[in-house]
């Protein structure tokens, strides 16, 4: 229902700009009418006992900037989003990683053709990410950084979804790698909201 | 200078009944407030008035005003339409109104703490106006509010757009989910967490229903939801 999705883009505009388990205990639909009546209209989907989620007042702007951004997007990030979302409901590491890589394949592999998708993906997230470094051996460090977590997580999703021996450089799924790996997603929602299709030259140079 | 009213009979014949009831209650009233008999004091989730306008609607029922108000609720045109109907939107909740339900509604809407001490007639008219608000006007507000769990934030009031925002719970909301204390597992606990919510307002058509069309009702509810066609049904409402 059209209500339903408002409210959780607004659900979801928390959860792009920061970390937390924020999530809707249920909807209630409450008429304003003299005469009462009112209904409960979801199930409660989320972790019980999680990271609290604290909303700080220079938040703000950057909340409702995520809001109205986020309806201009949902064709092109609404997998990514949709992917974000559905990880808070889940309770194994694995799951959550495996909608994380389906999320960042969303945003960084979106029309792109089968060939070379760990490359491109971390290759791409890398320059990315690291565009919000000013000095350029930061900026190469960054770029090192994220793209060589995001090839170890890719390659574990791979190893989890189709079996197979692991790399001896994995990555080791605990809820530092993943929370780790849920802020660069978080990062790269955001900056890809504000700038839907990023020039890689201007991110190269 | 005084609203016009829609149906000045139907003010006056409602104002009369109101004062005439409050006069029945106020002793049963003062006598369970003193006794802590009222239900809210036993932390019960019943509204303690609706149990006090029960216990006391057969003397209220024998007086002249009720039978005058009852009257003209239902030769008045627009609110007779209401009558044995379920009146909500397509998607949201139907309440049934009957001729006997609208009257003891009508007195709760009317009753609490503060005017069963004291009669104020600005507090009585604002109340009237969303009485007749909800009978006269095509359309009804609906808000859907969202307790957000493990949130907290520096500042208590956030708008999102014009009919999203996150703010604080109310109290009235905080009753309204401890009427859902029968949710399974630990989330009717979790309620008295809660501190803010998202709060999405929007109005809606109003649809009045006979219970013998409620088939139809709902499988045209369901086919427009199924069509996607169900945003015509929403006014004031902006994508």
């Amino acid at each position: 229902m059209p209500y339903m999705e408002k409210t959780f883009d607004g659900l979801c505009a928390l959860r792009i700009l920061r970390s937390g388990d924020v999530s809707c205990l249920t909807m209630i639909e409450r008429p304003d009418n003299p005469f009462g009546g009112l209904s409960l209209t979801t199930e409660f989907r989320g972790h019980i006992f999680g990271q609290p989620y604290e909303l700080l007042r220079g938040d703000v702007g950057h909340l409702q900037s995520i809001y109205k951004l986020i309806e201009h997007q949902k064709d092109r990030m609404g997998i990514a989003m949709r992917r974000l979302n559905q990880s808070y409901e889940r309770r194994s590491l694995e799951d959550i990683l495996i909608d994380y890589i389906i999320a960042f394949e969303n945003l960084y592999l979106y029309g792109e053709g089968p060939g070379e998708k760990r490359f491109k993906l971390s290759h791409r997230a890398g320059l990315l990410l690291s565009s919000l470094e000013t000095r350029i051996e930061e900026r190469r460090k960054r770029y090192e950084q994220v793209s060589s977590f995001i090839q170890k997580a890719y390659d574990e999703r791979s190893t989890i979804v189709h079996g197979g021996p692991r790399r001896k450089r994995r990555l080791k799924v605990n809820e530092d790698s993943i929370n780790k790996l849920g802020d660069y997603l978080r990062q790269s929602i955001r900056l890809l909201l504000e700038n839907p299709e990023p020039s890689l030259t201007n991110l190269m140079f | 200078m005084p609203l016009e009213r829609k149906n000045p009979d139907f003010y006056r014949a409602t104002k009369e009944y109101v004062l005439r009831a409050h006069q029945i209650l106020k002793e049963p009233y003062e006598l369970k407030k003193s006794l802590g008999q009222m239900a809210e004091r036993l932390d019960l989730p019943v509204n303690p008035f609706f149990l006090l306008i029960v216990e006391n609607l057969e003397k209220i029922k024998d007086t002249t005003e009720y039978e005058t108000c009852l009257v003209l609720a239902r030769s008045d045109e627009t609110i007779s339409k209401h009558l044995d109907k379920l009146v909500g939107t397509v998607h949201t909740t139907r309440l049934r109104l009957n001729s006997e339900n609208l009257m003891t509604n009508l007195l709760l809407w009317f009753t609490n703490d503060s005017t069963l001490s004291h009669f104020e007639l600005s507090t009585f008219n604002s109340l009237y106006h969303r009485i007749e608000n909800f009978f006269y006007s095509d359309c009804l507000k609906v808000s859907v509010v969202s307790p957000l769990w493990l949130f907290s934030s520096e500042v208590s009031y956030v708008p999102l757009d014009d009919n999203l925002n996150i703010r604080p719970i109310k109290p009235d909301e905080m009753a309204d989910l401890r009427r859902f204390a029968w949710l399974p597992g630990p989330v009717s606990a979790m309620l008295y967490q809660v501190r803010y919510v998202l709060d999405f307002s929007f109005w809606m058509k109003k649809s009045l229903v006979r219970v013998k069309n409620l088939m139809c009702h709902l499988v045209k509810g369901l086919m427009c939801h199924t069509w996607k066609k169900h945003l015509t049904d929403y006014v004031h409402f902006e994508y």
